[in-house]
């Protein structure tokens, strides 16, 4: 499986998680996983903009324009309570599920 | 456009423009964000070593085909919300371009009517001829309804496109399946009113009027000074139909009278004399909503011992109320009455299920014998002729009371209009 398809899968954990520490706007967000995941998870950006938008939609992330200082205004994301939740949700369910691979594949599971 | 350097970032943003089917402001929202993407994005590639090309080039590679992402985008944005809200908007632009379209159409339509009428008239004034028409309200009033459902179909599909985040050829579909169905309900059984067939024919055709307006909307603001031409120009195609309309109408009267005319046997046989002997001189009728009521007093019930099916009748007439009485006569062509109601001797004391009388005894110690029957409910009939008739002991139709006369006029709705039609009535 490539890592396109990998990250499928957990497109709303990296973001939720990522916003958790405060506001971002979307090329710090993609810079921020990116840097977190030591440039593992660097397939472009193509799938940040509709992700943003869908949790958005969704009511986990607010968004809102500021001026900046340098460059053109930024629209910020914010976690919302419904996003906290679906970031515990989401987090949770990908440790059982990275837990499960890694039993099935012959690791340690809490490794 | 957001601000924009290179040709490649602006077909990227046009690319996404084009593939978004939101309004402009929520358009300018997505593209705002994405062109500050692809400048943050630049500037970090460059940092990085690249030139200025080459990091402009992977910014935008970064982000992926641009009708991809437009359309990713719209799904992200696409929620049961953006549904909801899309009903609403396309609600209130539906009744405000009804409105709209509608005082457009009733200035359009009496302005040019009234211009043409009066040229016309000069016309055939100036060879010595003379020519009258006045204008046909109701005909006046369907048309411009029209024009509201054409203005109608124009708001509603951009609004409910924008709103609910999907593109103008399916929103097409949509407001015009829904639309259509709504107008065609409303066309055929809302409207109720004096009709004739051309007035029926607009009615039926009003979904049609929705569904081309629904058809022919753009993106682009509305009303634009091409639209009004366009509706100028079918205003001025249409104000002929509404002139012939109003040249044949005829005005509406009542009245009865004693005639005998042309026809009267087909209705039944003569009053029996003794039954004609029997009646008193109170008698009369008339015309409340489209119900005839006729009445007349019989001084010794007994003389109609025997006699069954009492009922009123109402034939076609030819010939108009007001004209030439003479020229008053059956319709040669009335195989039977059009219509038919009860009729019944009254109990004094009792108003009559046919609700002509009050139901006051009569000061002679008659009895009063009454019926009523619907005249305004079958198409192309203008005059009416209704009578008292019954079954006499030898089971022969005569004529009891009557025949007396009205103008009556077809007032209902469309589909009460076509199901007489189809019914023969």
């Amino acid at each position: 499986m490539g890592r396109s398809q990998l990250l499928k899968g957990t497109t709303t954990l990296l973001v939720l998680a990522v916003l958790r520490e405060g506001e971002l706007y979307g090329y710090e967000i993609a810079a921020r996983i990116r840097e977190r995941s030591a440039a593992f998870i660097d397939p472009g950006e193509g799938w940040l903009y509709p992700a943003l938008h869908r949790l958005e939609a969704a009511g986990a992330l607010e968004a809102s324009w500021r001026e900046s200082e340098i460059g053109p205004r930024r629209r910020y994301y914010r976690l919302t309570r419904t996003g906290s939740r679906m970031l515990e949700a989401e987090a949770s369910e990908w440790e059982s599920f990275a837990r499960s691979v890694r039993l099935v594949a012959g690791g340690p599971a809490d490794a | 456009m957001p601000e924009l350097e290179g040709s490649s970032r602006d077909a990227f943003l046009q690319g996404i423009a084009d593939g978004l089917p939101f309004d402009e402001a929520e358009k300018l929202d997505i593209l705002h964000e994405l062109a500050g993407h692809l400048a943050d994005s630049t500037a970090r590639l460059e940092a990085d070593g690249l030139t200025r090309e080459e990091a402009e080039r992977t910014a935008l590679d970064r982000l992926g085909p641009p009708d991809r992402l437009a359309a990713e985008l719209t799904r992200a944005r696409r929620t049961p919300h953006r549904l909801l809200a899309a009903a609403g908007a396309g609600t209130w632009a539906a009744a405000s371009g009804v409105i709209y379209g509608y005082i457009f159409g009733v200035l359009i339509l009496v302005v040019v009517s009234t211009v043409t009428a009066e040229l016309v008239a000069s016309v055939v004034h100036t060879f010595g001829g003379s020519w009258g028409s006045h204008l046909d309200t109701t005909a006046i009033t369907l048309l411009a309804l029209g024009v509201g459902a054409y203005v109608a179909g124009l708001k509603v599909t951009p609004v409910v496109a924008a709103r609910a985040g999907y593109h103008l050829g399916a929103a097409r579909r949509v407001t015009a399946a829904l639309g259509g169905v709504l107008i065609a309900g409303y066309a055929l059984l809302g409207w109720s009113g004096t009709l004739d067939w051309p007035d029926v024919a607009i009615l039926v055709s009003l979904p049609a009027w929705f569904v081309v307006g629904a058809w022919r909307a753009t993106a682009a603001a509305f009303p634009s000074r091409r639209w009004r031409l366009q509706i100028l120009g079918l205003m001025l195609v249409v104000v002929p139909l509404g002139l012939v309309v109003g040249a044949g109408q005829q005005s509406q009267s009542s009245g009865s009278g004693g005639l005998r005319p042309t026809g009267v046997e087909r209705i039944g046989l003569p009053t029996p004399e003794a039954v004609a002997a029997a009646q008193g001189i109170e008698s009369g009728g008339g015309k409340v909503g489209g119900i005839e009521s006729i009445g007349t007093a019989i001084r010794d019930p007994a003389v109609l011992a025997g006699w069954r099916d009492l009922r009123v009748e109402a034939w076609r007439g030819t010939g108009a109320v007001g004209i030439d009485p003479s020229l008053m006569a059956l319709d040669p062509a009335a195989r039977g009455p059009f219509a038919v109601g009860p009729a019944g001797f009254e109990t004094p004391g009792q108003i009559p299920p046919w609700t002509w009388s009050s139901g006051d005894a009569l000061t002679d110690g008659s009895v009063r014998l009454s019926g009523s029957v619907r005249i305004d409910r079958s198409p192309n009939v203008t005059l009416a002729w209704v009578a008292i008739t019954g079954l006499g002991p030898d089971g022969r139709r005569y004529i009891i009371s009557g025949p007396s006369f009205d103008s009556t006029a077809f007032n209902g709705t469309a589909w009460d209009w076509l199901t007489a039609v189809i019914e023969g009535r």
